[in-house]
């Protein structure tokens, strides 16, 4: 104990990545919010936390940062149908 | 809130003037002239008449609930807790840690912030939403969101 940081402690690189993933997160919730049905809403929900939680183990960056984009992509195509269905 | 308020009487003034122009039409039929001014905030309603009941009504069309004080930001931040399903609620109190002590991960964190937005009606920015690692913290954020004081 003669560091004060915690041993379990993220590198600066980690942590970054792990706030974009829950940046990430955060914004498929909003968007998923908009979704008009409530059923379509709850699955789309539900298969988002899964696919977040079926890789909460990961830790090598690259297949992160893998991860990450994907996520990108599919909130963007997310964020396009919801503004389609709305028009 | 005041300038709210006066924007509020503004209308409310237009609406009476309004009024004046539609008074001939209005007075035939004997409408008080408190139902003229309720009628374009209740446009969701039927527009009869008859329906005498409308200044009852008239408060769910403004914002305000009942005031908020400590202990019922308290409860309902307990309440959103409890029900969120991956917490125990024997284990939780106030000021339980939400992943050392319940045993949560940082996507349930995420989760939980969002479950309070709900709740509260605002949004808390990324930022802030990581220092509230407690119910205790989320309660006093949401007290000085909404200036409660004890």
């Amino acid at each position: 104990m003669a560091s004060k940081i915690p041993r379990n402690a993220m590198s600066l690189k980690q942590f970054m990545l792990h706030q974009e993933v829950l940046k990430l997160y955060r914004s498929f919730l909003r968007s998923i919010k908009e979704i008009e049905s409530p059923a379509d809403r709850q699955q789309l929900r539900e298969w988002v936390q899964s696919d977040f939680r079926k890789h909460r183990h990961e830790t090598d960056e690259i297949t992160i940062r893998n991860l990450v984009v994907n996520g990108e992509r599919a909130l963007k195509e997310l964020k396009q149908s919801l503004a389609l269905s709305r028009s | 809130m005041a300038a709210l308020v006066l924007g509020v009487r503004r209308t409310l003034a237009l609406g009476a003037r309004a009024f004046l122009t539609v008074a001939p039409k209005a007075s035939a039929s004997g409408v008080s002239q408190k139902f003229i001014h309720t009628k374009q905030w209740s446009g969701s309603q039927r527009s009869s008449l008859l329906v005498s009941n409308q200044t009852t009504d008239l408060k769910r069309f403004y914002s305000g609930g009942p005031p908020l004080s400590l202990e019922l930001i308290r409860d309902r931040v307990l309440l959103v807790l409890k029900l969120f399903d991956k917490i125990n609620p024997e284990k939780l109190t106030v000021d339980s840690h939400f992943i050392n002590d319940l045993g949560l991960d940082s996507l349930d964190h995420v989760e939980i912030i969002m479950a309070i937005e709900d709740e509260f009606g605002f949004e808390i920015p990324d930022g802030d939403a990581e220092k509230l690692a407690r119910p205790a913290d989320i309660i006093r954020y949401v007290a000085d969101r909404e200036d409660i004081y004890e």
